[in-house]
């Protein structure tokens, strides 16, 4: 006969700490850092807690704790679905990876006889046909 | 500070590579490219030797601060490290699980 529960070790107290999850940081000024993950998600730190997060010495009472996990910065035993959920958004953020070019574009010459100053082309005066696309390479 | 030594008109940082991965002491140099030439060469033992030739108006300015900077993001890539060596095998999963099924890849 089988007992309606699970084994002893299943019900002994959650195994404390947690493992980070990819991400990134860089200096937003003098004394505060922001932190970016895969998805996009961020959090401005201190160095003190910047370092804490990393050297897996950060409270899990800590309010930044709670925010750093929903945000998928890391995971404790209570959320081991963060990779999934990671890389589910990972696939929706970038869905136009799977889609190759949409847009493309024929650029047929440089010569150009205006002078916008918003255009990024090096424009050519409009004798110098050297500039424009010959008949091969649109072949 | 401690640990910077001058050579004529260069700034000398000794570190020692069993704190501090080459790879990170390098990064930090390239982050610095603007600020200061540096040359790092092997020394006594793990330690290496930064030589700092400050640019422009950080020769004139406090060398001392760039170095004192230079210490700091050198800390950070240390983190970094830190987190890559911990993260990066669970990036490729979660990039590999995102990215299956796509046809992004030939399955010849």
């Amino acid at each position: 006969m089988t007992l309606p529960f699970r084994d002893e070790a299943h019900y002994l107290p959650v195994e404390k700490g947690y493992t980070l999850l990819p991400f990134r940081f860089i200096h937003l000024d003098a004394k505060r850092y922001i932190a970016v993950n895969e998805v996009g998600e961020w959090e401005v730190l201190d160095r003190a807690t910047l370092e804490a997060l990393v050297r897996k010495t950060l409270p899990q009472d800590a309010p930044v704790f709670q925010s750093l996990k929903s945000k998928h910065f890391l995971q404790d035993r209570d959320s081991t679905v963060a990779t999934e959920l990671l890389a589910l958004k990972v696939r929706t953020k970038r869905h136009r990876v799977a889609e190759f070019t949409a847009l493309h574009m024929f650029v047929v010459t440089l010569r150009c006889n205006h002078s916008c100053k918003y255009c990024q082309v090096s424009r050519q005066s409009e004798d110098r046909s050297a500039f424009d696309m010959t008949v091969s390479m649109a072949d | 500070m401690k640990g910077i030594s001058r050579e004529s008109e260069n700034c000398v940082l000794s570190l020692d590579t069993a704190i501090y991965s080459l790879e990170a002491i390098k990064r930090t140099a390239y982050k610095f490219a603007d600020r200061s030439s540096v040359v790092i060469s092997p020394s006594t033992g793990s330690a290496v030797s930064v030589v700092f030739n400050f640019i422009g108006k950080f020769a004139a300015n406090d060398p001392e601060q760039v170095i004192s900077d230079f210490c700091n993001e050198l800390l950070d890539q240390d983190l970094r490290e830190t987190i890559s060596r911990e993260t990066t095998p669970l990036r490729n999963l979660i990039l590999a699980h995102a990215f299956s099924r796509t046809q992004l890849a030939d399955e010849d």
